[in-house]
This record gives structure tokens, C-alpha cells and sequence, in this order.
């Protein structure tokens, strides 16, 4: 009934937000809440990097002529790299259109 | 009778550890009840007014998930790494491949530990030193040629 009570008492007041900075602990928390933020920030980074770096060599081989239509490890790469950078000339959908899409 | 006695001390160091991580085991002796105490963890903050404080369970609530989607995103680059790695790999296969400074770039990124055991000796890296020439990760050298800015400019597509 005593933690309900607690948990009720929302937005917590200035008294709640006092006492919780007091403990050492709610530090360690605050802490934890940093780190794994700026983690997830650098993985997002260097997932961009690789994203990137992997679709500029994909258009640079595909303006060579050198692939010819998305295959499956193109594919599954494309989909893990959803929402990041893409290669300018593959379309996971309608396969090539590098040269033959812009020619 | 040694032996006995042995046991018998060993009983009770086991019965001082639960007992100090507990709190719950009155009967040892205080002097063995200093590993970890109720005073320590409530000098630490973690009682029952901290414990049921709604920004204690706000901010609790925020590490859990903060944690959650930090690992996730770290099990998407190994994933990113290894579908990465057979479009690399296998394109060095392909008549008139070169390897550009891409490959590398993409290679250190994940690196050796992300990229699966089957491509990882396999990556085709550019060595842009003066002097330098293509390799494989695994050090050796390769056939294929490489491209790097001073032969092509900054216009580096084509």
C-alpha cells in the first residue's frame, strides 16, 4: 500500500527529486543512464560508418560494371543498413538502377 | 577430531558470508559479518524511502530501457558487420575488381571481432602509403589492384 502510494504520487515533487540526489546511488544510475546513452550514440556512429563505407565501395563497383542485380547477401546487407546509408545505385526492390537507371 | 574442527570453520566463514549478504544470520559473530552490510548499502541510498521514491523507479524505469536499446544497437552492428562482409569478400572475386580505401575503412570500423570467422581473414584492404600495395587481411599480399585518392583525385567514383 506504501510503495502504491508512492508510485500515485506523479509528477514526483521537489522533496522526492531532493532526496533521491542525496544517495550515492542515484548517482551510480544517473551514471548509467549517461554511459549507455553515449554507447548506443558511438554504435549508431560506427554502424553509419560501415553503412557508408560498404555502399560507396557497392556504387563504385556497380558504376564499373562489375555487379549485375542485387543478390541475397546484397539484399540482407541493404535491410541491416535500413534507416542508415544505402548504396546510391542498388534498389533493394527493383534491383539495379545504376547504370541502367540513370543511361 | 582436526578435521572435524576444519569442517566446522568452514561452516561458519560460509555461514558469516550469507549471513553479511543477507543481513538475515544473527547468530555469527559480528567481527565475521563485514563483507557486505544493511549500514553499507543504506549508506549507498538503497532503503525503503529510496527504493519506493517515484523518481528512484522514473529513473530506474529510463536505465533499463537506456541499457535495452544500447545493446540492441550493438547486436545490429554485428549484424551490419556480418552482411557486410560476404558483399565485400565475394566482390573481390569479380573480374576488374580494385580495392579502394572503403574496404578498409569498413574493415577497422567492425572490426576482426565482428566480422565472422569466415571472412575475416579474407577482407580486401588498401594500403595508401607511398610504396604501398593491396592486400588481404590476413597480410598477405593480392592480385587485384588498388585505387587510392593520389590516382584518381578527390572525384573518386569513376
Amino acid at each position: 500500500m506504501r510503495v502504491a502510494n508512492s508510485i500515485a504520487l506523479w509528477p514526483p515533487s521537489r522533496g522526492h527529486l531532493k532526496a533521491f540526489l542525496k544517495t550515492p546511488l542515484a548517482w551510480v544510475l544517473v551514471a548509467a543512464l549517461v554511459g549507455f546513452g553515449y554507447w548506443d550514440t558511438a554504435v549508431r556512429g560506427e554502424t553509419q560508418i560501415v553503412c557508408g563505407a560498404v555502399s560507396v565501395m557497392i556504387d563504385r563497383q556497380l558504376f564499373a560494371g562489375e555487379y549485375d542485380g542485387v543478390n541475397r547477401n546484397q539484399a540482407r546487407f541493404m535491410r541491416a543498413c535500413e534507416g542508415f546509408a544505402q548504396p546510391d545505385s542498388l534498389d533493394i526492390r527493383g534491383g539495379v538502377m545504376g547504370r541502367a537507371w540513370f543511361e | 577430531m582436526g578435521a572435524l574442527s576444519h569442517d566446522r570453520s568452514a561452516l561458519v566463514k560460509v555461514a558469516a558470508v550469507v549471513g553479511a549478504t543477507t543481513g538475515g544470520t544473527r547468530a555469527v559473530h559480528p567481527a565475521t559479518r563485514n563483507v557486505v552490510s544493511w549500514g553499507m548499502l543504506s549508506w549507498l541510498g538503497l532503503n525503503r524511502s529510496f527504493v519506493t521514491n517515484p523518481v528512484t523507479l522514473g529513473v530506474l524505469a529510463l536505465v533499463m530501457i537506456s541499457g535495452a536499446a544500447a545493446t540492441r544497437t550493438h547486436l545490429h552492428l554485428t549484424e551490419t558487420c556480418a552482411a557486410a562482409s560476404p558483399v565485400v569478400v565475394n566482390a573481390t572475386g569479380m573480374d576488374g575488381y580494385y580495392v579502394g580505401r572503403y574496404e578498409r575503412i569498413a574493415y577497422e570500423t567492425c572490426g576482426r571481432n565482428r566480422i565472422p570467422e569466415t571472412y575475416v581473414n579474407a577482407w580486401p584492404l588498401s594500403d595508401c602509403r607511398p610504396g604501398g600495395r593491396a592486400m588481404w587481411s590476413n597480410g598477405s599480399l593480392a592480385g587485384f589492384p588498388q585505387v587510392c585518392r593520389h590516382n584518381r583525385g578527390n572525384v573518386s567514383v569513376l
